[in-house]
């Protein structure tokens, strides 16, 4: 029983940091959602930032620095999209995938550049955790990110510049009759989800881990995307679902000694995606302009 | 009209696709140079590595046959509209079972033996790819969310397969080796080349057959181009789905079963280096057109072919393709921002200035 | 002085030219109508005078000062306003939101929506309208919504006020009151814009005219001045013959019966208790405001949706199943949108026409296209029914949405079928292609055979129909011979409400 109890302690542990980067990634979605754009590149956007505040970490031996350069990495690469994306009226699924793939080999190719092996970097600083009552030593990430869901969410649903922002999302066109810029909206949520994307994909190598890994992020951009189907694009639903996940994928993590192969232990976040996908969330209701490019 | 025409639209909507293809080369040699690589040095061995002799090309066909079948796997789903990305996960489910029956049926002659694997791994390939149009067509499952997870679960299924139930003495990470009965032929002698090549060529040939000449592939086109009009007109378009992806799997799974069968004689972890991802990107350059994909894939292979020759000296090169890849899938899926870099040759050969 | 002046206002899209250095002037306290056939360049003129898109060549002066709109924001400012004919209405927000959007009141850095409701309840009753301005805009009415689009324009203080086909969708009753709302606003010294292509409304409402034809300016005129013969002539650059069309007499036996007809969604009534038969060599329109059932009853007499009871019969024998079932049974169908469900767009005009039909001996054997007899087929009926194309190997996208429309028609009445569900055959085409659709619509019923019409356009109804049933909240309220409808009959039916006959005048200027 007191064993029963520790594991559940250490698993809740262990799903509040796994939850973190989907919480982060899929509020960030849930933004660029509401402006009408399919968040499909999030995938990327997590490796590329991934890669960079290692890389930053590494080069200037300071995590604090190398965060920035992982915003900095995120943050342009989201602008690339939302510049094929808005500007080019690229299908976003297609820029989207495209982008994940890109995002793969570049990172790929540049750890081999950078430490000399393909698989993972050398090791590189890390953030500093701070204390908090109750969780007692916990990222910092771990608050911010509670804190920019909400903050997400007031700007969403609370303020002026958030319903033009959904209005640019459900119709363009009607957004435009009423001299709403719908592009600075649909470059501002992409850009805000480039940001957490960002935040997200740091917190994976110079947090979590100390090192940047090959295709660290493992289809977490994607899971993050179903995350924020299930929270029906809202940043505070997003951290309900980021919590759900983050107990699928911590797992892994926590039963390491008992006797289920790793594998299968590996397989829940996915299955529970696949699941969600499928059965949870067939009512929720898009924003009716998303994936669609105007003119 | 019995007099040829050059139709100058076309011959640009081609243009296009080239000059996709060379600005990706060129960010390639951009990150090659970073590499400490002379850019043109490297494509030139590469060039050299890929066709630079009879037996350079037969190295490359072995590193374009998955890649026939994978482009070709996407390319069928495409008709209807459904993004495979499902095709790793359909490929290690194709090549786990053939490989199963292949290692572990041993009574059966060759003549049967060897069809019965690879339908088997077309089977497995197709049902996994058919579950998630199913999710699809019946809960409205995003297809790119579900055949992603699908591809994760898949792999770590098959790596839990040969950790655990299958593991073999060795401790090697791969399944026992598949009977005699159960072994593709070489295509010629001396040379690795497997025949499984002449698979995908016909493949191709009666993929490209059945979706211009077909009531299904007319009516999964159909679907591909406007479900509700499909549907209003009387089609099944749940069903088109399904059997379209079906195909696709099938395809993919065979592709598996043919790697097991002709190259590895075993199931061996990681024995696909990205052969999905790199299908959309050998479809995509070759505009989603079967017998185009002929082309794209050899050169694709090619290129494989030639880096792993530089590959040999230092890593960077195979990734560095991957990366030209996926800068293709995005180039030439944005027709308006190469319309935008090429506008003075698209002010010269096409009319009007409409068209996309 | 004019409150609006545009001077040669030239747009091109691509090699097409929209508008050719087009002149308008709008003054103030006035209603003027801006006429012409779809595709003369009304609705893109005003886009460009509501900052929507930008001239090629030509200036626009409000009130005299010289000024450029790079947005509608632009617009805005100077006091314009816009209703487009599609309602530029968010359903998941409430009327308020949908109302204030874009000049919201704020409570520091955030939006005061009890402000906002306030503001707009006051407006709302300062111009007589009854609203609930916290409900979802989803779940209002045609005619309500429409209010909340004045409403979005007078808030932002509007005093040019453009209106696009703004009675498209509306009863006749509506129709009076929105024009009732016309004149207040006029009174109180605001100009209004009509797009419009129905002359009824121009002698009706309007002060002054402009017509359009081809992106060329026709002309302005006085209304007083013009009558509905001279306004036809400008607009379609001919004379077109105004004269009713001969009425089928009915005499033949029932080809299609439609029995006990019932369809519920989430538990609530769709469609109750619809009984029509339609006889050999009759045109059975089906009059009613969009969203009372119209799309489900097409949907179901197509075999598209499962009604929860029904028995339908051609010629006596019962038709059952899937949409696949209703087409070999013989029943033909228009589609309400041919982009959506009517044609696949990047498909050969060739392969447009054989979709449903792809079956067919003559198409299809052993699985196997014969593309042959196919391409025969299509260069055929491009024949047959005038459809311009450079030929049937085209994709159907290149093609005007006159022609895409007489793909499907061709497609459909071509395999001859007993029964065709016919839905908004002519929306959105031009006066010629219209006219031949319904030449083919007539010829057809003229062999004797059977066509639902469903229309939102009431002259369409009015003038094609040898029967009308009006559809209210999914029941047939009222149905009778169409000559014995008149615009009173048909709106009070149409919005609900008992008819009461009453003896009145002519309703002249009306066609």
């Amino acid at each position: 029983m007191m064993e029963f109890l520790n594991l559940l302690g250490l698993l809740l542990l262990s799903a509040i940091r796994t939850s973190t980067p989907l919480i982060l990634a899929a509020a960030g979605g849930s933004v660029c959602a509401r402006s009408g754009v399919m968040a499909m590149g999030m995938e990327g956007f997590m490796l590329v930032a991934s890669f960079g505040a290692a890389w930053g970490a590494y080069t200037f031996q300071n995590a604090w620095l190398g965060l920035l350069v992982g915003i900095l990495f995120g943050v342009f690469y989201s602008l690339l999209y939302a510049v094929l994306c808005v500007t080019f009226s690229m299908n976003q699924v297609i820029c989207g995938i495209g982008m994940n793939m890109f995002a793969l080999g570049f990172t790929t190719s540049m750890t081999q550049i950078v430490w000399g092996t393909r698989a993972y970097s050398d090791t590189v600083p890390t953030l500093d955790h701070i204390q908090l009552p109750l969780v007692g030593d916990i990222s910092v990430m771990v608050p911010l990110a509670i804190l920019l869901a909400v903050l997400l969410w007031g700007y969403l649903f609370k303020t002026p510049q958030g319903l033009h922002m959904r209005i640019v999302g459900e119709n363009p066109l009607a957004a435009r009759t009423i001299g709403i810029n719908t592009k600075k909206f649909k470059y501002l949520g992409v850009l805000i989800c480039g940001l957490l994307c960002s935040l997200a994909g740091s917190f994976l190598s110079i947090d979590h881990v100390n090192r940047f890994v090959m295709d660290m992020t493992a289809g977490r951009g994607y899971i993050a995307v179903s995350v924020n189907i299930l929270g029906r694009f809202n940043p505070l639903g997003a951290i309900a679902g980021g919590l759900l996940f983050g107990v699928a994928d911590s797992l892994q993590n926590v039963v390491t000694s008992s006797s289920i192969p790793g594998q299968l232990l590996s397989m829940v976040p996915y299955v529970v995606t696949l699941l969600v996908i499928s059965f949870a969330v067939r009512y929720v209701s898009s924003p009716a302009g998303m994936g669609k490019s105007d003119d | 009209m019995g007099k040829f025409k050059l139709d100058t639209t076309k011959l640009y909507h081609f243009l296009r696709i080239v000059a996709a293809l060379l600005l990706a080369l060129i960010f390639g040699g951009v990150i090659l140079y970073i590499a400490g690589f002379n850019p043109l040095q490297a494509y030139k061995l590469i060039f050299k590595g890929a066709f630079g002799g009879g037996k350079a090309f037969l190295t490359t066909l072995i590193y374009a046959t998955p890649l026939l079948f994978t482009g070709l796997s996407f390319i069928v789903a495409r008709h209807a509209n459904i993004l495979n990305l499902g095709i790793e996960g359909q490929l290690y489910a194709g090549a786990m079972t053939s490989a199963l029956l292949g290692a572990y049926v041993t009574v059966l002659p060759k003549v049967i033996h060897l069809p019965l694997v690879l339908a088997a791994g077309a089977l497995a390939g197709g049902l996994y790819a058919a579950l998630a149009a199913f999710l699809k067509v019946k809960y409205g499952a995003n297809e790119v969310i579900t055949t992603i997870m699908m591809n994760y679960m898949a792999t770590l299924f098959c790596s839990y397969l040969v950790a655990y139930p299958l593991k073999n003495d060795q401790g090697l990470t791969q399944t026992e080796r598949i009977a005699e009965t159960a072994q593709l032929g070489r295509l010629v002698k001396d040379h690795s080349l497997s025949q499984a090549i002449l698979f995908a060529l016909v493949l191709i040939v009666v993929v490209n057959f059945v979706f211009k000449n077909s009531r299904f592939g007319y009516r999964a086109r159909a679907c591909g181009g406007n479900r509700l009009a499909a549907e209003t007109a009387g089609i099944n378009s749940g069903r088109i789905t399904i059997q379209t992806m079906f195909l696709s799997g099938a395809i993919s799974g065979l592709c598996g079963g043919l790697l097991v069968c002709g190259t590895y004689f075993r199931f061996i972890t990681n024995f696909s280096s990205g052969f999905g991802f790199e299908g959309v990107a050998v479809a995509t350059l070759a505009a989603f057109n079967p017998i185009a994909l002929i082309l794209s894939g050899i050169l694709w292979g090619g290129i494989k072919s030639g880096a792993s020759v530089v590959n040999r000296i230092a890593s960077v090169p195979m990734d560095v393709i991957s990366l030209i890849q996926a800068l293709v899938v995005i180039l030439v899926a944005a027709p308006r921002l190469m319309d935008k870099l090429l506008a003075p040759l698209k002010k010269f050969l096409v009319k009007g200035g409409r068209s996309v | 002085m004019n409150t609006i002046e545009m001077r040669g206002i030239t747009k091109r899209f691509g090699s097409l030219t929209a508008l050719d250095h087009v002149d308008f002037t709008l003054q103030k306290g006035e209603i003027h109508a801006l006429l012409g056939e779809n595709g003369a360049g009304k609705t893109t003129i005003m886009n460009v005078l509501y900052g929507l898109l930008q001239p090629d060549e030509g200036e626009i002066l409000v009130n005299g000062r010289p000024v450029r709109f790079r947005d509608s924001l632009d617009a805005i400012k100077e006091n314009i306003g816009m209703v487009s004919q599609h309602f530029m209405l968010i359903p998941v927000l409430s009327v308020t939101e949908n109302v204030v959007a874009g000049s919201e009141p704020r409570r520091g850095l955030f939006f005061d929506f009890a402000k906002a409701a306030q503001q707009v309840e006051k407006l709302a009753r300062d111009n007589g309208f009854s609203l609930d301005v916290r409900a979802r805009a989803g779940d209002l009415s045609v005619g309500e919504l429409q209010r909340v689009e004045i409403l979005k324009v007078l808030y932002k203080n509007a005093q040019v006020l453009i209106f696009d086909e703004p009675t498209a969708v509306l009863t006749p009753q509506e129709v009076d009151e929105l024009f009732l709302t016309f004149r207040r606003l006029r009174d109180e010294g605001k100009s209004i814009v009509l797009i419009t292509h129905k002359l009824g409304e121009v002698m009706q409402i309007a002060d002054r005219v402009t017509v359009l034809r081809d992106g060329h300016l026709i002309g302005s005129v006085e209304k007083k001045d013009t009558s509905i013969r001279e306004l036809v002539k400008m607009m379609v650059g001919r004379e077109v013959s105004l004269g009713a069309r001969h009425r089928s007499d009915l005499s033949g036996k029932v080809k299609c019966s439609i029995r006990d007809l019932s369809y519920t969604r989430g538990g609530l009534p769709v469609l109750s208790d619809i009984n029509i038969d339609i006889r050999e060599g009759e045109i059975y329109g089906i009059a009613g405001i969009e969203g009372n059932g119209q799309t489900e009853l097409l949907e179901v007499l197509t075999g598209l949706l499962k009604p929860d009871s029904m028995t339908l019969t051609l010629d006596g024998r019962q038709v059952t199943g899937a949409a696949v079932d209703f087409i070999r049974s013989g029943i033909g169908h228009v589609p309400e949108d041919r982009l959506q469900r009517g044609l696949v767009r990047n498909m050969t005009v060739a392969e447009n026409i054989i979709l449903g039909y792809e079956d067919k001996e003559d198409f299809s054997r052993s699985g196997l296209l014969r593309q042959a007899a196919i391409q025969a087929a299509g260069t055929r009926l491009v024949d047959d029914y005038n459809i311009k194309t450079p030929d049937c190997n085209t994709p159907v996208s290149s093609l005007s949405g006159g022609n895409q429309q007489k793909v499907i028609i061709a497609r459909v009445f071509s395999e001859e079928p007993d029964f065709v569900v016919c839905a908004q055959p002519t929306r959105g085409i031009d006066i010629a292609a219209s006219e031949y659709i319904h030449e083919v619509m007539f010829r057809y019923r003229d062999q004797g055979k059977a066509i639902l019409l469903v229309s939102a356009d009431l002259d369409e109804i009015k003038t094609m129909s040898d029967r009308i049933g009006v559809l209210y909240k999914g029941r047939i309220v009222d149905e009778d011979l169409a000559d014995n409808f008149d615009d009173d009959r048909l709106g009070c039916r149409m919005a609900g409400v008992d008819y009461v006959p009453e003896s009145e005048g002519d309703d002249d200027g009306k066609i």
